[in-house]
C-alpha cells in the first residue's frame, strides 16, 4: 500500500478491512437517511468522519517529509586531537560529541551512554578513535558511519587460539605484538614457562607459542612480556579437552608387529579395539582390549555400524565376501572410518581401487627419512609408490612432496591410507611422541566423527568482558534447542533463511569461567569474562578492526537533505472517532 | 766519640723496646690462649668466643705496655739502669749524654774514662726483660688450653643444643595454647660395619647411612595423652612413655619422610614433615688398570700376565679375586673351564680404597696356542647382611695360533664349504717359499710360469673368500680357469673397484670414494639390505677383517703375477693372518644362562600338524594411563578455586587435596625435597588450616608442584565431534551422486 508521499501499515490484511468496513458504513448511512430527525447533512459527514478514523486507526497511514541530515563527531577513546581539529575546520558546524571515558574536547557533548547514539540516528557520523564495541554500532542502523582510527596500541594485537585443545597433543598460540622496544613473551602454565619467544625488533611482529597440556579441564595460563623495565602478566584461559576414546576394529591376515604395536597403543590409551587376524586356514585368533567380545566371523553392517574405524590389510580386503563388500560400503557411506595398511604393491586391485580411486607412480626409493616432533630424524621404510593428489584427497603426513598418509572423504565416511611401514620400530627406540605424531592425527581425522545433536558456537572474539552482549548462534540436527547461560534459560530465535539455525543472546557475567549448555545433549561450551583492565590492546585492536569493516561502504557523505516517512499519530483518529460518535449521540437529544 | 755513645744509647733503646714488646707479646698469646680455653668450657665455637680471648689478649698486652712505659722511654731511663746494674761505670753513666760545653775539667776527664768504660762493657750489656718467663707462661697457658679444649663445647653438640631449643617442634594447626615438642633429639647410630660414630643431625630431617638406628626423643610443653610417629607408607609407631619424654628406636632402611603427631584433650596434633634421606651402601668400584679388553699374545710372547686392579669402596671392601675362564679347543668342542684366583697382593684385601696385582700364569692355565683366557675381577664390600659385589667387563687374553691355520676349516661357520680343489693360503705361501728357494735351479721361463701359476691359485683363493663376501658374480670359478685370462682383459671385477693393478689406483680408488659420498649423502641413514655389500653372515668386525683379506690377496697375487714372488711373501703372511684372526672371531663366548630348554620330540618335527592349533581369543582391559586421578581432580579443584575472586575450598574440595595428599606421598619418597612442602600445604587445606589470606599463594604454589607431578604422555587419536544438519546431509548426498555420475 505504498504512494508517493502516503504509506500505509495496515494492522490486518486490507481487504479484511475493506470487507468489514465498507458494508458496516453502507449499513449505518442507510440507517441514518431513514431516521427522521435533523442535520441529516451534518449526521452522514460525522459517520463519514467515523469510517476515516477506524480506516485511520487500521491502516496507519504515513506521509512522505523532508528531513535535514546533520553532521556529528563522535569522539572515542584515545582521539588524536589534530585530527579532529581538521575536521572541525573543514566543516565548523559540525555537531561533537564524545563518549563518558574519552577525553574533553571544546563543544563536546557527553552522552552518558550507548544508547543515546539512538538520537543520532540518520547523521553522517564520523567516528574518531579506538572506535565503538561491536554492540554500539547495531544501535547507528540507519547512519552513514565512517571511522578514523587512532593507532595500534603496543602489546598483543592478534591473537589466535586452536579452536580445540586436546590433553597430552601439543598446540601452537599464534599472534601478533606490537612491540614498542626488545620484548620476551613467555606463555606459562600452571607448571612454569612453556615457551618463549623474543622479539629483537620494535613494530608488530608475528609469534607463535607451543605448549602440550597435561591435564584437561578449564586452566588459566598466563602470557607474559617482559620489556626492560616491566611485566605484564595477563590471564589467558584454555579449555583442555579430554581425548574421546574410539571404537577400533582390525582385520588382519596375519599378525605383525606393526599392528601388534598399534594395538598395544590404543589400548593403553583407553580406546575399545577388536582385533582379528588368520593364524591358519581355518582358525582365527581373536582379542579384544578394553571391550567385551563381538563375533567377528563375519563382517556386517551392524557390526561396522558399531565401531568408528576399520584398520584393515589389503589381503582380508581382497578375500572379503561380496556381501561383506557391499556391508563395508554400506558402513562407509554412513560414516564409518577406514585405513588400509598396505605393506606391498599388487596392480590392478580392485577392492583396494573401488575404495582408494587413486593413482600412483612405482618409484624407487622405498625409505623416508622424517623429522618428527622435536626429536632427531628417523628413517623409516615406506612403500615405494607415489600417490598422485586427487580431489578430496585430504593429506595427513608428506614428505617432500611424497604423500605418506591421508584419506579420501567418501559419503559420510573416510578411507585413509598409511604408506610408512615399521612404524613400531619409533616406539621401541622409546620415541613414543613420534610414534604418536605419526598414527593419532590419521586415525583420528579418518575415524568418524560423532554426529551430537547440537553445536554451540560464540561470535564474540577474545577477550570477553563483563557486562557485554554475547551474540551465539547453535546449528542443530533437528531438534529444538533450550540453551541455558549458567542455568538460565536463554530465548532462542531461529534463522529465518536456514533451517535448523538458530541465534541467542546473553550477557557476560562475573569474572572467571561460564557455561553456555543444552541440557538435553550435554552438549557445552565455556567461555571466560576476563577483567577489564587486561588484554586491552588486543580488545582495541579488534575493536579498530570491526570499525573500518562497519564503515559505510560508499564513501560518499549522505546529501544534507532527505525523504522520510512521518506516522499520523493514532491519537488523532481517536479523537475524530469520539467527535464524530459523541455528535452521533447527542443529535437525536438537541 | 760522642756521637757513638748517643748512637749506642739509641741502639739499647730500641733493643730495650723490641724485647720488651716480644715480652708482652706472649703474655698477650697466653692470655689469648688462656681465655679461649675457659671460654670454651661453657660456650660453643663462635666470633664471640674468639672476639673475648683477642680482647683479653690485647687488654693484658696494653696493661703491660703502660706498665713498661714503652710509649715515653727517654734516655735518663737506661742512665738510671747502668749506673745501678754496671758499678764500673762509677754512677757517672749521665755524663754520657751531657755536652762537653757544660761539663767542668774533671767532669770531661771522668766522661772520657766512662765512655771508654761503657764502650768496653756495651756488648754485654743486659737489658731487663722476662721474655723467659713469658715464654714459660705462654707454654703452660698453651698445655691449658690443649686441655681444655678436649672438655669443650663441640659444635656439634652445641648445634644440637641449640636445636633443641630453637627446633621446638610446633604442630601445623597452631593455637597459641596447644601443646607443643619443647625439645626433640634424635640420635643416629650407623650401622656396625660402616665404622660410623653415632651422630646427632642438625635439624629434625634425617640424612642418614642405609641401615641406621634411630632414636626419637621428644618432650612437650605439656602433658599429653598420646604421641606417635608416622613414616611415609602410612605406618606408625607409638613413642613409649618414660617419665616426660617419649622415645622411640627404629631401623631406617628406606628414604621417605616422617611426622610427630600427639593427642591432648582429644585433639590430634600434627607436626611438620621431615625428610629422610637414605645414603645407600654403594656397590664396590672395580676397574683392571693395564691391560686392554682384548689381549692378543703369541706363544713366544712372555705368558705370565699381570693383573692389577684397583678396588675401592665407600665403607670397605673384604673380598676380591679374578674369575677366569679357560677356553679350548675349536668347532663344537670348545670347552670352558672356570678357575678362581685370589691376589698375590695384598695377601688380604680388605679397606676403602686398594691396589690389587696377581699374575696370571697362561701356561699354569693350562693355555694352548689357540685357547682364549677370559676373565673379570669381582669384588665384595663389607655390608651386612648381604654384601654388596661388583665386577668390571669380561676381559680377553687370546693366545694366537697360526700353525693350524688351514683356511678349508673355518670353525665358525659350522659347515665345511671349502672344495677339494683349493690351495690354502699355507700351500700358497709354502709354494712360494719352495720356489724362492729352488729359483737359481728355474730357468726363467719355469719361475714365472710356476709364479703366474701361485698368482692364479691366489686369484681362486681371493674369489672363494668374495663369495663369503657376497660376491655371487664371481661364482663361476671353474669357468674362471678357463678363461681367465680373456676376463682378465675385459675385467669383469670392475665392479668391485679394486684396482690395485693399474697405475694410477691410488687416484682412482680416491676419486671414486669422494664421488659416491658426494651423491649419496643419506646412504648412512638408509636400509640397505639389497646391497651385495651388506648382505653377509658376519657381523661387522669379521667383515672389516674379511675385506681387508681380500684387499691384501689382491697385493700377493699381483706380485705372484709380476714374477716378483718375494715381494708377494709379506702380503701373503698379512692374509694368512687375518684369515686365522677371522676364523678365531667366528667363535663367540656366551656366558652360560640357566635356560635348559625342553628336548623336542623327533615324531613332531615338521609335520605341520595344526590339529592342536585352535581359534583363541584373548580378552583384556588396560585402563589407559591417567595416573594419580586424585592429584588431577586436585588440580582442577584449585584452578577452579583460583578462578573465582574470594573462594574458600569447600568440604568435598578438602577431601580432594586429602585424597591427593595420599597419592603425592608416594612420590615424595621418591623425591622428598620436591613434594614435601606441597604435602604439608595439601594436608593444611585438608584441615582448613590455611588463613583465607594466605590461600592464593598457597594454592597457587600447590598448582605449580601438582601440575609437574603428572608425568607427561604421549598424544592419543580422538573422537571429533560435529552437528550433522539437513543441510549437510543433502551436500553430502548431492556430492556422492554427482561422483558417480
Amino acid at each position: 500500500m505504498n504512494s508517493s508521499w502516503l504509506t500505509f501499515h495496515p494492522v490486518f490484511p486490507v481487504w479484511v478491512i475493506l470487507l468489514v468496513t465498507v458494508p458496516a458504513f453502507g449499513f449505518f448511512l442507510w440507517k441514518e437517511i431513514t431516521r427522521t430527525h435533523r442535520f441529516l447533512v451534518i449526521r452522514i459527514i460525522a459517520q463519514v468522519l467515523i469510517l476515516a478514523s477506524i480506516l485511520g486507526l487500521l491502516l496507519q497511514p504515513s506521509y512522505r517529509e523532508l528531513k535535514s541530515i546533520s553532521d556529528v563527531l563522535l569522539l572515542t577513546h584515545g582521539y588524536s586531537k589534530s585530527k579532529v581539529d581538521s575536521l572541525v575546520k573543514v566543516n565548523p558546524t559540525i555537531q561533537i560529541v564524545r563518549t563518558s571515558e574519552t577525553e574533553s574536547y571544546p563543544n563536546s557533548e557527553v552522552i552518558s551512554s550507548y544508547q543515546k547514539l539512538s538520537d543520532y540516528k540518520n547523521s553522517n557520523l564520523t567516528i574518531v578513535g579506538e572506535g565503538l564495541p561491536d554492540y554500539a554500532f547495531e544501535l547507528l542502523e540507519n547512519n552513514h558511519v565512517s571511522f578514523i582510527s587512532s593507532g595500534i596500541p603496543y602489546g598483543v594485537v592478534n591473537l589466535s587460539l586452536p579452536k580445540t585443545i586436546t590433553v597430552n597433543k601439543k598446540h601452537s598460540i599464534h599472534g601478533k605484538f606490537n612491540a614498542s622496544e626488545k620484548t620476551t613473551l613467555k606463555l606459562v602454565s600452571p607448571a612454569g614457562v612453556e615457551d618463549s619467544v623474543v622479539l629483537k625488533q620494535s613494530g608488530i611482529s608475528s609469534f607463535t607459542l607451543s605448549f602440550k597440556p597435561r591435564q584437561a579441564g578449564l586452566f588459566v595460563f598466563h602470557l607474559e612480556y617482559i620489556t626492560s623495565n616491566k611485566l605484564i602478566s595477563e590471564k589467558l584461559p584454555l579449555e583442555i579437552r579430554e581425548e574421546k576414546k574410539l571404537q577400533i576394529l582390525s582385520l588382519q591376515k596375519f599378525p605383525t608387529a606393526e599392528i601388534r604395536y598399534l594395538k598395544n597403543y590404543l589400548v593403553e590409551k583407553g580406546h575399545s579395539v577388536a582385533l582379528r587376524y588368520q593364524t591358519s586356514k581355518s582358525n582365527f585368533k581373536f582379542e579384544y582390549g578394553n571391550m567385551n567380545s563381538v563375533g567377528l566371523d563375519k563382517i556386517s553392517s551392524e557390526l561396522l555400524n558399531s565401531f568408528d574405524l576399520l584398520l584393515i590389510d589389503r589381503h582380508v580386503l581382497d578375500e572379503l565376501a561380496s556381501s561383506e563388500k557391499v556391508a563395508l560400503d554400506k558402513a562407509i557411506q554412513q560414516g564409518l572410518g577406514v585405513i588400509v595398511l598396505m605393506d606391498d604393491i599388487k596392480k590392478n586391485d580392485k577392492t583396494l581401487n573401488r575404495l582408494l580411486p587413486l593413482s600412483t607412480n612405482q618409484l624407487t626409493t622405498d625409505t623416508v627419512r622424517l623429522a618428527l616432533s622435536n626429536s632427531q630424524a628417523v628413517t623409516l621404510p615406506v612403500l615405494p609408490i607415489e600417490i598422485k593428489s586427487a580431489d578430496g584427497l585430504q593429506i595427513i603426513h608428506q614428505h617432500g612432496g611424497r604423500i605418506l598418509s591421508g584419506y579420501l572423504p567418501s559419503g559420510f565416511g573416510k578411507v585413509g591410507f598409511q604408506l610408512l611401514q615399521e612404524t613400531y620400530r619409533l616406539g621401541l627406540e622409546g620415541k613414543p611422541d613420534d610414534y604418536s605424531f605419526i598414527w593419532s592425527t590419521l586415525i583420528e581425522q579418518t575415524a568418524r566423527t560423532k554426529n551430537e545433536a547440537f553445536k554451540i558456537s560464540l561470535e564474540n572474539l577474545f577477550p570477553i568482558y563483563p557486562d557485554e552482549p554475547l551474540a551465539l548462534t547453535i546449528i542443530s540436527s533437528g531438534d529444538t534447542p533450550s540453551l541455558h547461560d549458567d542455568h538460565i534459560l536463554l530465548p532462542l530465535s531461529e534463522d529465518v533463511m536456514i533451517d535448523d539455525y538458530w541465534h541467542g543472546k546473553s550477557w557476560a557475567g562475573k569474572l572467571g569461567w561460564h557455561q553456555f549448555s543444552i541440557p538435553k545433549d550435554s552438549t557445552e561450551l565455556n567461555y571466560f569474562v576476563s577483567e577489564p583492565k587486561e588484554w586491552n590492546s588486543l580488545r582495541i585492536a579488534n575493536q579498530i578492526k570491526s570499525n573500518q569493516l562497519a564503515q559505510t561502504s560508499d564513501s560518499k557523505v549522505k546529501a544534507s537533505t532527505e525523504y522520510g516517512s512521518k506516522t499520523i499519530s493514532p491519537l488523532l483518529f481517536y479523537l475524530l472517532f469520539s467527535f464524530a460518535a459523541g455528535f452521533l449521540w447527542l443529535a437525536p437529544k438537541i | 766519640m760522642m756521637q757513638d755513645v748517643r748512637y749506642s744509647l739509641r741502639r739499647l733503646k730500641v733493643r730495650y723496646v723490641a724485647l720488651r714488646l716480644v715480652e708482652i707479646t706472649l703474655l698477650g698469646l697466653a692470655t689469648f690462649l688462656l681465655t679461649n680455653g675457659l671460654a670454651g668450657l661453657v660456650a660453643p665455637p663462635s666470633t664471640e668466643k674468639i672476639l673475648l680471648s683477642v680482647s683479653a689478649g690485647a687488654f693484658v698486652f696494653v696493661l703491660r705496655f703502660l706498665h713498661y712505659k714503652l710509649h715515653k722511654l727517654n734516655v735518663d731511663f737506661f742512665i738510671r739502669y747502668l749506673n745501678e746494674k754496671y758499678p764500673s761505670l762509677k754512677q757517672s753513666s749521665d755524663l754520657l749524654i751531657r755536652d762537653e760545653e757544660e761539663l767542668t775539667s774533671l767532669q770531661q776527664l771522668q766522661k772520657a774514662k766512662t765512655i771508654q768504660q761503657f764502650n768496653s762493657i756495651y756488648p754485654e750489656i743486659k737489658l731487663p726483660n722476662h721474655i723467659k718467663q713469658s715464654f714459660g707462661i705462654l707454654l703452660v697457658c698453651t698445655v691449658v688450653y690443649f686441655g681444655l679444649s678436649s672438655f669443650a663445647v663441640s659444635k656439634r653438640l652445641a648445634s644440637q643444643s641449640s636445636v633443641t631449643k630453637d627446633n621446638a617442634v610446633k604442630p601445623v594447626l597452631a593455637e597459641a595454647t596447644a601443646p607443643f615438642i619443647s625439645s626433640l633429639t634424635i640420635d643416629i647410630t650407623p650401622p656396625d660395619y660402616t665404622q660410623l660414630k653415632s651422630c646427632q643431625p642438625p635439624d629434625s630431617n634425617l640424612e642418614i647411612p642405609e641401615g641406621s638406628r634411630i632414636r626419637w626423643q621428644a618432650q612437650f610443653s605439656q602433658k599429653i595423652a598420646h604421641a606417635s610417629i608416622i613414616f611415609s607408607g602410612s605406618d606408625s609407631i607409638n613413642l613409649n612413655k618414660e617419665h616426660e619424654l617419649y622415645k622411640i628406636e627404629k631401623t631406617l632402611a628406606e628414604s621417605g619422610f616422617y611426622q610427630i603427631s600427639w593427642t591432648h584433650d582429644g585433639k590430634n596434633y600434627r607436626s611438620d614433615y621431615f625428610k629422610i634421606g637414605i645414603r645407600k651402601d654403594e656397590p664396590p668400584k672395580v676397574t683392571i688398570d693395564n691391560l686392554s679388553q682384548f689381549t692378543k699374545l703369541k706363544f713366544t710372547d712372555n705368558l705370565n700376565v699381570d693383573a692389577k686392579s684397583t678396588l675401592a669402596d665407600d665403607y670397605g671392601i673384604t673380598n676380591a679375586y679374578i674369575t677366569a675362564t679357560v677356553s679350548k679347543g675349536s668347532g663344537e668342542g670348545i670347552k670352558f673351564r672356570e678357575e678362581r684366583i685370589p691376589f698375590t697382593t695384598p695377601a688380604r684385601v680388605a679397606g676403602k680404597q686398594i691396589h690389587a696385582t696377581t699374575t696370571l700364569s697362561l701356561k699354569k692355565l693350562g693355555l694352548e696356542p689357540g685357547d682364549e683366557l677370559y676373565f673379570y675381577v669381582e669384588a665384595f664390600d663389607n655390608k651386612l647382611p648381604s654384601a654388596n659385589h661388583a665386577r668390571t667387563e669380561t676381559y680377553f687374553i687370546a693366545l694366537q695360533d697360526t700353525a693350524t691355520s688351514v683356511v678349508a676349516e673355518d670353525e665358525g661357520l659350522g659347515v665345511d664349504l671349502m672344495p677339494e680343489y683349493f690351495r690354502s693360503q699355507r700351500q700358497i705361501i709354502i709354494d712360494t717359499e719352495k720356489l724362492l728357494k729352488e729359483k737359481k735351479k728355474l730357468t726363467k721361463l719355469q719361475f714365472n710360469s710356476t709364479s703366474n701359476e701361485l698368482g692364479y691359485d691366489q686369484k681362486v683363493l681371493r674369489l672363494r673368500y668374495g663369495q663369503f663376501m657376497g660376491e655371487e658374480a664371481e661364482s663361476g670359478i671353474a669357468q674362471e680357469a678357463v678363461h681367465h685370462e680373456e676376463e682378465e682383459e675385459s675385467d669383469p671385477l670392475k665392479q668391485f673397484s679394486h684396482q690395485h693393478d693399474t697405475e694410477n689406483e691410488h687416484n682412482l680408488v680416491d676419486q671414486k670414494k669422494t664421488e659416491k659420498e658426494k651423491e649419496d649423502p643419506s646412504k648412512a641413514f638408509m636400509h640397505n639390505h639389497d646391497d651385495t655389500e651388506e648382505a653377509t653372515f658376519f657381523v661387522q668386525s669379521v667383515k672389516a677383517k674379511l675385506k681387508a683379506a681380500l684387499t691384501i690377496m689382491w697385493d700377493a697375487e699381483l706380485y705372484l703375477r709380476l714374477y716378483e714372488p718375494e715381494k708377494s711373501l709379506p702380503y701373503q703372511y698379512k692374509v694368512l693372518n687375518l684369515l686365522k684372526e677371522i676364523s678365531n672371531d667366528s667363535r663367540i663366548y656366551v656366558h652360560r644362562n640357566g635356560f635348559d630348554p625342553p628336548p623336542l620330540k623327533e615324531e613332531k618335527r615338521l609335520t605341520a600338524d595344526l590339529s592342536e592349533v585352535r581359534t583363541a581369543t584373548n580378552r583384556y582391559a588396560n585402563m589407559p594411563e591417567n595416573k594419580n586421578p586424585a592429584i588431577r581432580k586436585a588440580l582442577l579443584a584449585i584452578e577452579n578455586l583460583m578462578a573465582k575472586s574470594n573462594a574458600t575450598p569447600s568440604a568435598a574440595d578438602e577431601s580432594i587435596f586429602g585424597k591427593a595428599g595420599n597419592e603425592l606421598a608416594q612420590l615424595a619418597i621418591e623425591q622428598p625435597t620436591v613434594y614435601l612442602k606441597s604435602l604439608s600445604q595439601l594436608k593444611a587445606l585438608k584441615d582448613g588450616s590455611v588463613a583465607s589470606n594466605n590461600l592464593k599463594p598457597v594454592l597457587s604454589e600447590l598448582r605449580k608442584t601438582l601440575y609437574k607431578a603428572l608425568p607427561p604422555q604421549a598424544a592419543s587419536p580422538g573422537r571429533t565431534d560435529m552437528t550433522r544438519n539437513k543441510l549437510d546431509q543433502t551436500f553430502i548426498q548431492s556430492l556422492e551422486k554427482l561422483k558417480h555420475e
